[in-house]
């Protein structure tokens, strides 16, 4: 990769008025033709590193989860200028709760080190985080992590628990700054949250969690301070930059994080980091991607109970759905699969006027299962719980397709 | 996720109660959970559902075995399910009154065990 002169001119030239600074604009051509060796030996330097940098940072990130219910994207860009790579993370983490925390940090420092460092708070963050702990008892932990266990500078922290079923976003940070909500009907606000010092500058911090119940639709978008605080640009006009960017975007994650870098990102030498999570809503019809692992059971009733409060059942109606749903995924995985199998199947449900039908589909073959049996007693249990069901199975696999009829609402305008 | 929080009353009688939901996943860590903690001179056993939130037939499983496994060792069973709680439907569907008796409070259900079993009487079987 060479350096062409767009990496010295920075992209937003209007602005440069610091432009005597830069190097080879004083001194004689001898002086000059040092400079250019010494700058290309130290560009090739830089270059190595800055590429393993890069390396290091990219094969750090991790892999979002997948969460029914939500739709996650995240993007990163290193920086533009020298090794101005390392540092920022985002990390997504389902938790046992159902729950999922949310991560953006940025260490300072760049570089190799940097990116080392990142490796480390990351690897402690996700720890603290598995346990299930509150934001601020995770700050608090990761401040000790930093100040006790840690050589190193400060970062900025901010942790976030979303809970995808009450669409409530529980969050603290460490002198990080406030995430961007998103909704369809509003214009883009940043989240509250409590002044408060990075991680790794006092002992004994105090950190304060704010909640915020999000529109059934929001889109909440994480970033790290490379985006809306460079140099020439003061955090303020920088926030406010960034929500401008974000007005009228669509609330799909990897369109947001897409535009949103390519507009505010550019002129930043910084790296940079988005992380955008939508609570996708309840559509007619519910899709689902099951996973055969245990995991995945409560996160699909999680899914189907939110699906089914946004079609206006009961709650009485939902808890029966869910066993039955539920009877359904344990016979899809006990039957269908060979133990080792971790071929996905489906969940579909839909709802047609006042009729709820849920369909659990597997690629495997179907084993009638003894009444007196745990999974006899599921299926007989489906049968109790919903109006009708069917089984077929074929070659293709089986399906299980159960009805259920909801009470007459009300306050309903009729069925449609 | 599933809580379990185990303790003992002044006559030996222990209370599990079970916060979360018991499913085919969860119930077969209650199951470890609850047998470790029950001694021989544990006389009864109280579990207490009313933080409970689901149960499926794996949970309905783990109940009858958890009786039959009390019974056969002269232990009494008693659950506590509120009046309201949803999963009364499905313990009907499944005829669980029928083998393992139920009260809606905890002292409801801390009462009854007071009373002696008749000596002899299958001790977690009451509504037969």
């Amino acid at each position: 990769m060479t350096r062409g002169p767009d990496d010295i001119a920075p992209e937003t030239p209007a602005r440069e008025d610091e432009s005597t600074d830069l190097p080879g604009d004083p001194g004689g051509e001898t002086i000059v033709g040092a400079t250019l060796e010494a700058l290309k030996l130290a560009t090739v330097e830089v270059e190595g590193e800055r590429d393993l940098a890069e390396t290091l940072q990219r094969s750090l990130l991790p892999q979002l989860p997948e969460v029914p219910g939500l739709a996650i994207a995240a993007k990163y860009r290193p920086g533009s200028a020298g090794t101005r790579v390392g540092g920022d993370w985002y990390d997504a983490i389902r938790l046992r709760t159902g729950n999922v925390g949310l991560v953006i940090a940025d260490v300072v420092g760049q570089g190799v080190e940097a990116a080392a460092r990142m490796a480390h708070l990351q690897s402690a963050a996700r720890v603290y985080a598995l346990e299930a702990l509150r934001p601020a008892v995770v700050l608090e932990r990761m401040n000790g992590f930093v100040v006790e266990g840690e050589r190193g500078g400060m970062l900025t922290l901010l942790y976030a628990i979303l809970d995808p079923s009450a669409g409530t976003l529980r969050l603290a940070s460490a002198g990080h700054p406030p995430p961007l909500v998103l909704r369809p009907d509003q214009e883009p606000a940043f989240a509250e949250s409590p002044p408060s010092s990075p991680l790794g500058v006092t002992r004994f911090p105090v950190y304060e969690e704010s909640v915020m119940t999000l529109h059934p639709e929001a889109t909440v978008l994480f970033y790290t301070d490379g985006l809306v605080e460079t140099p020439k640009l003061p955090l303020t006009e920088g926030l406010e930059r960034l929500r401008h960017a974000a007005k009228d975007r669509s609330l799909e994650p990897e369109g947001l994080c897409e535009a949103v870098m390519g507009s505010v990102g550019v002129g930043s030498h910084d790296d940079l980091a988005l992380l955008a999570v939508n609570i996708s809503p309840p559509g007619e019809t519910l899709d689902l991607e099951l996973s055969p692992q245990p995991e995945s059971l409560s996160s699909m009733r999680q899914a189907v109970g939110r699906w089914l409060r946004a079609a206006e059942a009961g709650e009485d109606e939902i808890y029966e759905m869910l066993v039955a749903s539920g009877e359904a995924w344990s016979n899809a995985v006990a039957h269908a699969h060979p133990a080792t199998s971790d071929e996905p199947f489906r969940l579909r449900a839909l709802r047609r006027g006042a009729e709820i039908e849920i369909t659990v589909s597997d690629t495997g073959q179907w084993r009638p299962p003894a009444p007196e049996t745990r999974q006899g007693r599921g299926l007989a249990l489906i049968g109790e719980l919903m109006d009708d069901m069917e089984v077929y199975s074929g070659p293709e696999g089986t399906t299980v397709t159960m009805r259920r009829r909801l009470r007459e609402r009300v306050t309903r305008g009729g069925d449609s | 996720m599933i809580g379990l929080t185990v303790e003992s009353q002044k006559n030996h009688v222990m209370v599990a109660r079970v916060a979360g939901d018991i499913d085919s996943v969860t119930s077969g860590e209650l199951r470890h959970g609850v047998s470790r903690r029950l001694t021989n001179v544990v006389p009864g056993l109280i579990l207490d559902l009313t933080e409970t939130t689901y149960v499926d037939s794996a949970g309905i499983e783990f109940l009858f075995d958890l009786a039959e496994r009390l019974r056969s060792r002269g232990q009494r069973l008693r659950l506590v399910v509120p009046l309201e709680a949803q999963m009364r439907r499905v313990f009907d569907l499944c005829g669980i009154e029928e083998v393992i008796a139920v009260d809606a409070t905890l002292d409801e259900a801390i009462e009854a065990l007071r009373e002696p079993s008749p000596p002899g009487a299958p001790a977690a079987r009451v509504g037969d």
